[in-house]
């Protein structure tokens, strides 16, 4: 095992901060100055490629329990309901995007004017993908009126991924679409999305355009405009 | 199609294609160990649950995404759990768990299943026995950080020991859980890095 004071001295700064980085732990400004010290060391690399190994390895010792009677059946349950809701949201995303073409193609021949369609017609950010092996960084109950209607997460990501954030509401009433806006030091409140609610339930994931160590809370708005819920990373 | 014998990899692949056989099987195959994990963070059998039901359903919604370069089923499945469980575990605020509880537990509670066969097959038993062969100490560290998402600064708090203390042990540990893996075949391929000795 190489010493700290035998490595560069580029490398002492982070040698310590190593073991945390490959196990997913290490707060968020160290983290960022770690993965930049990475960016141009192998040596540094190959230490957290060794570590990440036995790090990723713990997880596999987990005992195995068998959950309460039921639990297969219920697992089932909700992956049809939700797939059968899925399929919808994705016809109705189909069916307002064909809306809005045609609706630009007419307003575009009216007035003959050229539209950048391309940027346009873009879907908000494209779903993101569920990175298991990144970090939780923030989580915050999503309240309205001192009630916990869901709840939000922003995570690291390992390589070139973006961080990612995470939305679960399980009791805000309603059905419809909502805008997901996330809120940035300084005060400003940045839109990163909308998703679907059925009946006060939905779930979501986002790439951040930001850096987690930059959001301070969440938000969901209703198609009203009203705040629905709020969250604020401690 | 008979799936219970299909590797991880490929009941994931028909999960992702929508083959409902698949994704029972898959269900199947981890809900034990997923629903042992939760367990283990929240010590509460009904969050537990609802922990381990969510974590599922985010395998079988990203199982198109599954990368397998990037490691085993088993640890993309059960690093999804523990992110959740840690979520909820912050969430509720519940009093820390004993991170001994996750060593201590057998590797299987209840009947044995077709579930064992692929635990070991995963290489739970020679994983188990490495963490054992830590030092109480190291083994603590690690597996607060590793298991239970606790920081440096955390460890150090909650075992009341320095933070340059907490640190060493974690490191030590992940050192030693490694020298003692990298030539169990049953782990997986581990190659030997550039600079690293054979102890």
């Amino acid at each position: 095992m190489t010493a700290p004071s035998d490595l560069p001295q580029e490398c002492q700064a982070v040698a310590e901060q190593l073991p945390e980085l490959a196990l997913g732990v290490l707060p968020g400004r160290e983290r960022a100055a770690a993965l930049a010290h990475l960016d141009t060391c192998m040596r540094c690399r190959a230490e957290v490629a060794r570590l990440s190994q036995a790090a990723d390895s713990v997880l596999r010792a987990t005992p195995r329990i068998e959950p309460p009677a039921g639990f297969e059946e219920r697992v089932a349950a909700e992956m049809a309901r939700r797939g059968g809701k899925r399929r919808a949201t994705q016809q109705r995303h189909q069916v307002r995007r064909r809306r809005r073409v045609l609706s630009l193609a007419a307003a575009a021949a009216v007035v003959a004017l050229a539209v950048p369609l391309g940027l346009s017609l873009s879907e908000s950010a494209t779903p993101p993908v569920a990175q298991a092996d990144s970090g939780l960084h923030s989580s915050a109950a999503l309240v309205s009126d001192g009630r916990v209607l869901g709840h939000v997460s922003t995570f690291y990501s390992h390589g070139h991924q973006p961080a990612w954030l995470s939305m679960t509401l399980s009791d805000a009433g309603g059905t419809g679409e909502v805008k997901c806006q996330v809120l940035v030091r300084g005060g400003s409140a940045v839109t990163v999305g909308t998703f679907w609610i059925d009946d006060g339930t939905g779930h979501w994931d986002s790439a951040l355009p930001m850096s987690p160590d930059d959001v301070t809370g969440a938000r969901v708005i209703a198609a009203d405009s009203s705040v629905l819920a709020t969250a604020r990373f401690g | 199609m008979s799936v219970d014998r299909s590797s991880d990899e490929a009941l994931l692949a028909g999960m992702a294609s929508g083959d409902e056989q698949a994704a029972t099987e898959l269900v199947r195959r981890y809900q034990g160990r997923v629903y042992g994990l939760a367990y283990s963070v929240l010590a509460e059998p009904a969050v537990a649950e609802e922990v381990a039901q969510e974590a599922l359903l985010r395998v079988w919604k990203h199982a198109a995404v599954f990368d397998p370069r990037r490691g085993a089923v088993s640890t993309w499945v059960l690093t999804i759990t523990r992110n959740l469980a840690i979520d909820a575990l912050r969430l509720r605020r519940s009093t820390p768990v004993d991170p001994d509880h996750f060593s201590n537990v057998p590797a299987h509670v209840g009947e044995r299943t077709p579930e064992d066969a692929a635990m070991a097959a995963d290489g739970v038993p020679a994983v188990r026995a490495a963490l054992a062969s830590l030092p109480d100490e190291q083994r603590r560290a690690v597996v607060l950080a590793a298991v239970y998402g606790k920081t440096a600064v955390e460890i150090s708090e909650s075992e009341r020991i320095p933070l340059g203390t907490a640190k060493t042990r974690i490191r030590a540990g992940l050192l030693k859980l490694r020298a003692a893996l990298v030539d169990d075949e049953s782990v997986g391929r581990w190659p030997t890095l550039a600079g690293e000795g054979s102890a």
